[in-house]
């Protein structure tokens, strides 16, 4: 049998106080979940609101200010409170130090700071969503934004704080990274999520100050009215959008990329298989990150840029698809002679594989310039973007929630509700949104209150999966939180893996190892080495 | 030239839009086949090398350089071929022919007003000759707007101090659909 340790890192100490001034990355990595997947929650009700309103060509219970309020904080809070911040903070957080066997982050303080500035942040945004809503799209694009009535100044605040969080948390994981790898642990020794992981890190390091001068200005010109991007003033909307899309591409990269590196993880540990492609997986991670700065003008082919402009944007924007596809393909290649075990990691992990090669295809209609011009700011757009980051980031990131839940808490879920759960939200999320790439290309503009009866079949069918995978949710809501009570004990390797993390106790204890770990074999030598999943012992 | 319209585009009334259904229709055939061959070998493999009974010691395989010479360098070259097509027909879209008609456009919140170089004006609705290259000169009041009819696979940003210019050819006569789709507030439509 199983047992829970006597004491670990959930009990070693006690009382609010002890949470709110802890310093252990574990403990920090809870915090975030918690305070996250609460923005997770109110970004979903939004969407399904929104979706309810579509049902029907007409005003169905909302007016159109209403509406675009509900999908600026859908977009808002999604963005900025929930898919930037999940992977790395919350289980970069609680994995990443264990995994390299430290026994903290570099900077344990900055660490808890980054938390506070989050919840400040959201705190900004919850402002503005209480005094009015903000109705200018997540984009925040001028002369709308430095023109309407609504509360924007609180929310580019509140994404400006924010951007602090991000760049504490990649700066701390950069350190980490580079000083705290336990004897041994040589770069290519790394796992791959942490490879993920360091990559994003830079990113969010080099581009996020970029977004926090842009909303400043954006801020200032409002307040006192600087005329940088107001043409009433003699400014230069576009260089807005310049200037967002320099930041904002990158971080469709900082959303991504820990996905990936999740994948990387789950499907070797659920195929026991050694990883193919190891050092093309980690140098296409840095590829990723690199390229990412230099495409943001493939999100303006329409906005009267410079032919030559759009020229060099639509050629780099093809490097980017390529590390991209190369990853796909190692880790279909991956599966290759393994020993799959078809656990609800895995299934997120295949689902993974299905969903982001639609999401990264689509993306190459969008790359082509000439069909870019019909399809942008369609619903085409819309498709292809919750393809990457839901079908994607989020999928990734649920899985990664599944194959990590037994160490954080070292309980089991229900596995058979977890499969449902995920069958639900797959189903439910190709209803929604591959239903939005036909009625796009079939020219839906994206953002529209009222729309051509037309396009009715269509957004009928996707308000019905938007319920399905809703169901979906609140079915691993009520398991999940089951588990924390009377899931069984997991022992300490649920999956039969070889990373770090699943050599010490479920949960860990405080400061994860009593000895100094020592390498002596690979994160995926599975050829030479077998653990057995301490499952089976129940 | 398909004025009915297909499962995923809409009819086309333009000369342009053959060019852009066929590329459309090319990435989607190619993509449709890329998509095929990796689900089809994950749903393949995962099934053939499913898990039984204890765990085992698995094959070593990391690695095979043929195959990843393979696998970058051909989609690299597909790539190619539809960055040099999107952008040979962008250019179609963008160079405005020597005799074209010009119609000066006004965007704002929330419509359209269009002059016509014999003095005349319409709102929120334009009305051309068909088989004539037309020049839309436009211009917004105040915020971004976008000028977008799909059945001509046309759109281009109207921005408030500053001209943007762009140009279609009808080849039928009928009504067709005008969208704005730069997001304006509550009369977006």
């Amino acid at each position: 049998m199983n047992k829970i340790p006597d004491t670990h890192y959930l009990n070693c100490k006690k009382g609010i106080k002890s949470w709110l001034t802890t310093v252990d990355h574990k403990r920090i990595g809870i915090l975030y979940l918690f305070s996250i997947m609460f923005f997770f929650f109110v970004g979903g009700m939004f969407a399904v609101l929104l979706r309810l309103e579509l049902l029907t060509p007409n005003e169905l219970y909302i007016s159109s200010d209403t509406y675009n309020q509900f999908f600026t904080l859908h977009g808002a809070i999604m963005i900025f409170l929930f898919i930037i911040p999940a992977i790395p903070a919350i289980l970069g957080n609680f994995v990443l130090p264990i995994m390299i066997g430290a026994k903290d982050v570099a900077f344990p303080r900055l660490n808890l700071a980054s938390w506070y500035i989050y919840i400040v942040g959201a705190l900004f945004a919850v402002f503005s969503l209480v005094s009015g809503g903000v109705d200018t799209g997540w984009t925040f694009y001028t002369p709308y934004s430095t023109t309407t009535t609504t509360s924007v100044i609180s929310i580019t605040l509140g994404a400006f704080i924010l951007g602090f969080s991000s760049i504490f948390t990649g700066l701390n994981f950069i350190v980490t990274v580079h000083k705290l790898r336990s004897p041994g642990m040589t770069w290519f020794k790394m796992p791959l999520f942490v490879w993920g992981m360091y990559a994003t890190a830079l990113i969010q390091v080099l581009a996020t100050p970029v977004l926090g001068i842009t909303l400043a200005l954006l801020i200032m010109e409002r307040l006192i009215g600087i005329g940088i991007f107001d043409p009433a003033m003699g400014g230069d909307p576009v260089l807005f959008q310049h200037f967002f899309w320099f930041y904002s591409h990158p971080a469709v990269y900082i959303m991504i990329l820990p996905g990936m590196a999740i994948i990387s993880e789950m499907i070797t540990a659920h195929s026991h298989k050694k990883i193919f492609g190891y050092k093309a997986i980690a140098y296409s991670s840095l590829g990723i990150a690199f390229a990412s700065f230099i495409v943001w003008g493939h999100h303006m082919f329409t906005s009267g840029q410079s032919e030559l402009a759009a020229m060099i944007f639509s050629f780099l924007t093809f490097f980017v698809a390529i590390p991209s596809g190369i990853k796909v393909f190692n880790w279909v290649a991956t599966l290759y002679k393994g020993s799959i075990a078809f656990t609800t990691p895995m299934l997120y992990t295949l689902a993974f594989l299905f969903l982001f090669s639609i999401g990264g295809l689509t993306g190459i209609f969008l790359g082509a310039l000439s069909v870019d011009i019909h399809l942008h700011d369609t619903y085409f757009i819309v498709a292809h973007f919750h393809y990457v980051m839901v079908g994607g980031t989020v999928i990734a990131f649920l899985g990664g929630l599944h194959h990590w839940w037994p160490k954080m808490w070292g309980r089991m879920y229900n596995e058979t509700l977890a499969k449902i759960s995920c069958g639900l939200i797959f189903v439910g999320f190709n209803m929604t949104f591959f239903t939005q790439f036909i009625m796009g290309a079939n020219g839906m503009p994206r953002r529209y209150h009222l729309y051509d009866e037309m396009y009715r079949p269509f957004h009928a069918f996707s308000t019905y999966g938007s319920m399905v995978m809703a169901v979906g949710f609140f079915l691993m809501a009520y398991y999940l939180i089951r588990s924390l009570y009377n899931g069984k004990p997991a022992g300490n390797n649920p999956w039969g893996a070889l990373t770090y993390e699943w050599a010490v106790s479920s949960p860990p204890p405080e400061h994860n190892f009593d000895d100094i770990p020592i390498t002596d074999h690979g994160p995926y030598d599975y050829d030479k080495v077998v653990a057995k999943s301490t499952l089976t012992e129940n | 030239m398909d004025t009915t319209g297909t499962f995923w585009m809409p009819p086309s009334h333009s000369t342009i839009a053959g060019d852009v259904d066929g590329l459309f229709y090319f990435i989607l055939y190619t993509s449709v086949i890329i998509f095929a061959l990796v689900v089809g070998l994950s749903a393949y493999f995962a099934f053939k090398y499913r898990r039984r009974g204890e765990a085992v010691k698995t094959d070593g395989l990391d690695h095979n350089v043929k195959l990843e010479i393979f696998w970058t360098v051909i989609p690299t070259i597909l790539v190619m071929i539809v960055f040099v097509w999107g952008f040979k027909t962008y250019m179609k879209i963008n160079v405005v022919p020597k005799d074209a008609y010009e119609i000066k456009v006004t965007g704002q919140k929330w419509f359209w007003s269009f002059d016509y170089p014999e003095g005349g004006n319409s709102i929120n609705e334009i009305v051309v000759p068909v088989d004539k290259p037309i020049k839309l000169l436009m211009d917004s009041k105040d915020v971004i707007h976008s000028f977008f009819v799909p059945d001509f696979r046309v759109k281009m940003d109207v921005l408030p101090n500053r001209y943007s210019i762009t140009w279609f050819e009808a080849t039928s006569v009928g009504e067709f659909n005008l969208f704005c789709t730069e997001f304006c507030g509550k009369g977006h439509s």
